[in-house]
């Protein structure tokens, strides 16, 4: 359904162009790197308490893009080859049991709350947008279980989403490139960092994660949806 | 002994009891099992980032794909309706001389085994629909090209039972046997081709009224397998022969049959 669409050869252009114009702009690794005070000075710089989202987020930031993508090679190789087959024609879902309804009813805003917590809150405590993002999808799969996908996919507006699931790396690629414009070395901060822990302090690497938590929850929605879509009930 | 050690001891343990489950559900829990495992020690060893991305992707989002992945695979799906002796529901439990074949073949193949009961002339689009893997419940066909059929595990005989007007049955009866058997019970007219198993349950009745024509000819009982299941055809063919090499099949009949 996609490969006529070209949209697909677009970003594929897109992305090998922004890879090249990175790499030719030759990421900086920093001098000290492998002193411990290297890490200290990454901490202070990127403002965040997590150190570990300092490291992927603000000094190996390439190497999360690159993780970026293979997440969406992976989910783009789900829909291409999922898409010769024709879906399922089994008939609607057999409804799950009242139990099964009325507790994912309760717990789902809360699980979605906890991966929108997790996800803002990657900078300060451990997280981020990938497991926020996951956390997120795996509330979605509970109401699958509950409700069937279709109807799932109905609700969240599935068409959309889809779109929005290819500009959202296109968009931290371009907030990656966006410091080359204003004088900087690519990949460094674009939002000023504060200090004192606070959830905007970390500045980027809020914009980052969020950024990412979005891109894995519909990510990985399309893949359970395109699985159960094509292979089987759920 | 830390808690650190006994997670690294019970790592490998985890894994290989994933690696040696025969059914597929069964390993996929193990693997479950294995992530929550690491996780927990991911999380013990000061990376609690990663301890999430693990427990969430490991044990929530693979476990699901794989579950819809083998939620058709991972089943041997039979429909059948009833016949007594054969394949009957006891209570709760299923029972019968070719419930224990297949429950058998299942679990050689590791497979689970799901029976659907539907009405008699119901079984046959099923099994041409490929919802289903084989067609089971006292079965005699012969030269069906729309299916494989297995060899004989049975000699049996048919038998036109009618009442009130000539027999005329070409076909065996319609809808399920439960409702046949209270028909005949309740003295209602009806006429149909029975295999021997469900006749001797009808003749456990009283027959009076009823003409009884034996068909001549030997018959055998078979299995149907759907055409797009070659290899299951294949494989029950050569289960059918092992245990009725082993003396296998002689001891169910026996158990099954009295």
């Amino acid at each position: 359904m996609r490969r006529k669409n070209p949209a697909f050869p677009v970003t594929c252009l897109f992305l090998t162009a922004a890879f090249c114009f990175l790499v030719a702009q030759s990421v900086r690794i920093p001098s000290g790197f492998g002193n411990p005070e290297y890490i200290g000075e990454l901490a202070s710089r990127s403002g965040a308490l997590n150190l570990v989202a300092s490291v992927y987020l603000d000094g190996r930031l390439y190497d999360t893009i690159f993780e970026l993508i293979v997440f969406s090679v992976a989910v783009l190789g789900v829909r291409f080859y999922l898409s010769e087959r024709k879906p399922s024609a089994r008939p609607a879902p057999i409804p799950e049991s009242h139990v099964v309804r009325a507790s994912a009813e309760v717990l789902f805003p809360f699980i979605l709350l906890l991966g929108i917590y997790l996800t803002a809150y990657g900078g300060l405590s451990p997280g981020g947008g990938f497991a926020g993002g996951t956390v997120a999808a795996s509330g979605l799969m509970l109401c699958t279980i509950a409700i069937g996908a279709n109807a799932v996919a109905r609700r969240i507006g599935q068409a959309s989403l889809e779109r929005l699931e290819w500009g959202l790396p296109l968009a931290v690629i371009a907030l990656a490139i966006v410091p080359t414009f204003l004088g900087n070395p690519p990949l460094a901060e674009i939002l000023p960092t504060g200090r004192g822990g606070g959830i905007f302090a970390s500045g980027s690497i809020l914009l980052y994660n969020l950024l990412i938590g979005i891109k894995v929850f519909i990510g990985s929605w399309i893949v359970i949806h395109g699985f159960i879509e094509h292979r089987g009930e759920i | 002994m830390t808690i650190q050690t006994a997670l690294f001891v019970l790592l490998p343990i985890v894994a290989s009891i994933a690696l040696t489950q025969r059914r597929r559900v069964a390993a996929l829990i193990g693997m479950g099992l294995l992530s929550l495992v690491l996780s927990a020690t991911y999380a013990l060893e000061n990376a609690p980032d990663v301890a999430m991305t693990e427990a969430t992707i490991g044990a929530a989002l693979v476990t699901t794909i794989y579950v819809l992945a083998i939620r058709r695979t991972g089943r041997l799906i039979v429909v059948a309706d009833e016949a007594p002796h054969l394949l009957e529901r006891k209570g709760e439990r299923l029972a019968g001389l070719e419930y224990e074949i297949l429950e058998g073949f299942a679990r050689e193949l590791g497979l689970d085994l799901s029976i659907r009961f539907v009405p008699r002339q119901q079984v046959e689009t099923i099994l041409l629909s490929g919802e289903a893997d084989i067609a089971a419940g006292g079965i005699v066909r012969e030269g069906d090209p729309r299916f494989y059929a297995t060899r004989g595990y049975l000699e049996t005989s048919l038998t036109r039972i009618g009442r009130g007007r000539t027999p005329t049955a070409e076909e065996f009866y319609e809808g399920y046997f439960s409702d046949l058997l209270d028909s005949v019970r309740e003295g209602k007219d009806i006429t149909a081709i029975l295999d021997l198993a469900r006749f001797m349950e009808v003749m456990r009745g009283d027959l009076t009224g009823f003409t009884v024509e034996r068909i001549p000819g030997k018959r055998e009982y078979v299995f149907l397998v759907s055409k797009r299941r070659e290899n299951i055809h294949t494989k029950l063919t050569a289960y059918l022969d092992a245990i009725s090499a082993r003396g296998d099949l002689d001891e169910m009949i026996k158990r099954n049959l009295k």
